[in-house]
């Protein structure tokens, strides 16, 4: 894509910035490889110049070249609003600011979401960090750089980015910069060249991965671009660099492992059941003893005795006793002595004294334990035997959360966990196994091994995932309430042919932007009569809506939540459908029903579906004034409301609504063409006086 | 956390409680039933005079009573955090050592004190995050 390259001699100016100054980026690397010395680079400099520089390398500025992965998008994928490809190559709307559809949008915003009848709970929420990450892009570049400074161009409501992340050549993932509180409270409305402190590094990288966090945010925010700058590297050490990571790719492994404190710390390379078992058998007590050789000359097992008592009880003793600072030499001189008369006894003195935290009953310990996350428990294994035997006993892992740690997940770790969690009833292994960390194999053993009591299982944005992994979880996990396989879009799609229908007590399902065969879904409405949330965002292109919706009514009455985002081809046929299942609560009807008016389906699900808290109508055209009549006197239970870019709201139907609708705490009108500008100011007021929170944003977009 | 499931009726009246040293405390009938093991005691056998407490010792008891009190006298309901907060205070006010915090978990096992048995053990743990090294867990805990 286009870049802007300085040559290290020269001098900064600041003409590169003019739209001439780009440069046909192919031939360039063409010509570079090919050893060529002209017309490479701006400013063109002489052969020996040009060497130097080719080892050293040259300050690069350069925008993304492709997007391999994001968690969600507002568009949908064959769009071009609103999608995550949008961040690729150079800002088209920036520095301006407002609501544009050339840019990256995600999917939630603030934390309606959170509010709404189809939130989730954190499964070991313990493992959250303070600031979790909501979303995610990765996205990569030309030209591998030793990173400088990333700028994300944020044209509309910035402040979401919370963590920067990028993959090196070493094959793993370093963060550059991680938010603090005060940065997720940045007010300013106005478009932002965002290029947080970057940590100091020297690694080399192409590839970047942005996190985002929503729950400040007014509305969506938007990203125009990523840019990377750094300074290049020559190709010969590129070359290098692979050769050795390679031969390293052995040991970054159990790295990894080591990583998350585990008790495998050592470097072997053997990753079979024996060795496994032996990694997970060493642990570290301390023990100084070669230190303390020359400090007394008591021979034999006494050492080990004095050395624990000098090196453990003895600080805690005199701390208990109070014992200044400069008696402390003095005691120690005479428990020396004392102790090379009666070493025995040191131990049962020390004993005697106090109770230390390992004599507490096991199930204290446990309940001790049970509020620390993954990481602290690993590390709090190494202290001792006792502590290591406490913390890998199987109630400390019914339930297991990956996701914040997905840049450590692999295989081994799948393997460790295994050991341990032998009645597992929840598991997260969202975001994980990215870039073959984790293999489909281990996945199936781990889940034939511990999944036949899994209730939870959520594998969202997992790239290891092949159809049998998928097939496995079918057979295998049949007491399955909830299962989440968001963002598994894959061509030929991943759930195939019957490879799910064994699971039967499902209540939860969510799909969200994941491909599907449509039997197979039709399949599972029918077998699981429970089912309470569904999410099938994204889904309406290969699938039939409206058979889907027939299915629901017939099968699915205990429906609470629906979520349809971007199904256009749902007819006003499946809208009335939907009137059937009388517990809703939840629907999502966003850019669906594109080709048909909606006859009188709307008043038909609103009659029909009384417990309605949150409905979603975002751009669907064809709801009429009559619509939002009956919205505002059938929706009593109504309290989010998204009426985005439908034409036929006047400022009249939304008093109606706000006067009618008690309980409306989200309203979003933005995009209404109808809604003159003056009548912002009264909507305005009447934000506050019915205290709704009501979203305007009106630049204008042809859609 | 703290859904309070009363296994036994609550009690009316006041109890007279004799610790592992001999002292007897009188305590009053709210706090009385907060201590779960006192109720379920009493709902078995009403009529016992004296309720003896072999595994805790004065010094122990009164902090417990001090928690009840705390607990009984804050307008704030009772969760995860407002615990936290109170139980900080009452380290910071009363506490000295660690023992005493082992002592009192024991005294919420053994009475079944849920919000007392869930904040000790919460405020441990968070002890135990903050050990940057398994040295500094050796030293702090007294681990051998």
């Amino acid at each position: 894509m286009s870049m802007l390259a300085y040559a290290e001699s020269a001098t900064s100016s600041s003409s590169d910035t003019e739209p001439d100054a780009q440069v046909d980026f192919t031939t360039m690397l063409v010509q570079r490889q090919r050893g060529c010395e002209s017309g490479s680079k701006l400013h063109t400099t002489d052969a020996d110049q040009e060497q130097q520089e080719q080892d050293q390398g040259y300050y690069l500025e350069q925008y993304v070249l492709g997007v391999l992965d994001f968690s969600s998008q507002y568009g949908i994928d064959y769009s071009i609003s609103y999608t995550a490809s949008n961040v690729i190559g150079r800002p088209t709307k920036f520095p301006a600011y407002g609501d544009y559809p050339e840019t990256f949008t995600m999917r939630t915003y603030g934390d309606w979401w959170q509010r709404a009848p189809s939130a989730t709970r954190d499964i070991q929420p313990q493992n959250m960090p303070p600031i979790d990450t909501h979303d995610y892009i990765v996205v990569y570049f030309e030209e591998f750089v030793v990173p400088t400074e990333v700028a994300i161009f944020e044209t509309f409501n910035p402040g979401a980015v919370v963590r920067i992340w990028a993959y090196s050549m070493t094959k793993h993932w370093h963060c550059l910069w991680e938010a603090t509180a005060k940065d997720l409270n940045y007010l300013c409305h106005d478009s932002r060249r965002f290029a947080p402190p970057l940590k100091k590094t020297s690694i080399i990288t192409k590839t970047l991965r942005i996190e985002f966090n929503h729950s400040n945010l007014n509305y969506y925010t938007e990203i125009d671009a990523i840019m990377l700058c750094g300074r290049t590297v020559s190709h010969r050490r590129i070359q290098n660099l692979l050769g050795k990571a390679r031969a390293h790719s052995q040991t970054q492994i159990s790295l990894a492992a080591s990583a998350l404190g585990s008790s495998s710390t050592a470097l072997a390379v053997g990753h079979g059941p024996i060795s496994c078992k032996l990694r997970s058998l060493k642990f570290q007590p301390i023990c100084r003893s070669d230190n303390n050789a020359d400090a007394d000359p008591v021979t034999g097992a006494c050492k080990k005795f004095i050395n624990d008592f000098i090196n453990n009880d003895l600080s805690q003793f005199l701390l208990d006793n109070r014992l200044a600072n400069e008696m402390v030499e003095q005691q120690q001189q005479q428990q020396l002595q004392e102790m090379q008369l009666t070493p025995a006894n040191v131990h049962a003195q020390a004993a005697a004294r106090r109770i230390c935290l390992t004599d507490l009953p096991f199930e204290i310990l446990l309940k001790i334990l049970s509020y620390l996350d993954l990481q602290s428990l690993f590390r709090v294994g190494q202290v001792s035997r006792i502590f290591y035997d406490i913390s890998t006993h199987p109630l400390l892992y019914v339930e297991i959360n990956l996701k914040p740690y997905w840049q450590l997940a692999n295989s081994e770790l799948l393997c460790t966990l295994a050991r341990r969690a032998t009645i597992l009833r929840k598991l997260d292994l969202s975001w994980c196994g990215g870039f073959g960390d984790v293999s489909p194999t281990e996945f199936k053993k781990f889940l034939t091994q511990r999944g036949d009591n899994l209730t939870h299982l959520r594998l969202n944005s997992c790239k290891f995932l092949n159809a049998s992994c998928i097939e496995t979880v079918g057979i295998v996990c049949d007491n399955l309430n909830e299962l989440s396989l968001r963002n598994c879009a894959t061509d030929p799609p991943l759930l195939n042919f019957s490879c799910l229908v064994n699971l039967k007590n499902l209540e939860r399902l969510d799909l969200f932007q994941t491909a599907f065969e449509t039997e197979l879904l039709l399949s599972m409405l029918e077998g699981n009569r429970k089912l309470k949330h569904l999410n099938l965002a994204f889904c309406g292109v290969s699938v039939n809506m409206d058979n889907v919706a027939a299915h629901l009514a017939n099968y699915n009455t205990q429906l609470v939540s629906l979520d349809m985002w971007k199904a256009h081809f749902l007819t006003a046929r499946g809208l009335q459908s939907l009137s059937h299942c009388h517990q809703l609560e939840e629907l999502d009807l966003g850019w669906c029903l594109r080709e048909a008016s909606l006859g009188d389906g709307l008043y038909q699900l609103l009659v029909n579906c009384p417990k309605l808290r949150k409905l979603f109508l975002s751009a669907v055209r064809g709801t009429t004034e009559h619509d939002l009549r009956h919205i505002a006197q059938l929706g009593k239970n109504l309290e989010q409301l998204d009426l985005m870019g439908i034409l036929n709201i006047t400022h009249e139907r939304v008093y109606d609504i706000l006067i009618h609708c008690p309980k409306l705490q989200l309203l979003d009108l933005s995009f209404c063409e109808n809604i003159m500008d003056r009548d912002f100011d009264i909507l305005a007021d009447w934000s506050r006086l019915f205290k709704v929170n009501i979203k305007s944003s009106r630049i204008y977009d042809p859609r | 956390m703290y859904s309070f499931i009363p296994r036994a009726a609550p009690i009316h009246r006041d109890v007279t409680v004799q610790t592992s040293n001999g002292c007897q405390y009188r305590v009053k009938s709210e706090l009385a039933n907060q201590m779960v093991a006192i109720r379920c005691l009493l709902a078995k056998s009403a009529d016992i005079s004296v309720i003896p407490l072999e595994d805790i010792d004065s010094e122990t008891f009164e902090l417990v009573l001090k928690w009840c009190r705390t607990v009984r006298d804050s307008k704030v309901t009772l969760n995860e955090h407002s615990a936290r907060t109170m139980f900080k205070k009452l380290v910071q006010e009363s506490i000295d050592d660690r023992i005493m915090i082992y002592k009192l978990i024991l005294a919420a096992n053994f009475l079944d004190i849920e919000s007392l048995w869930g904040a000790t053990t919460q405020h441990l743990s968070d002890e135990i995050n903050e050990c940057k090294s398994v040295q500094d867990m050796n030293k702090i805990f007294n681990v051998k």
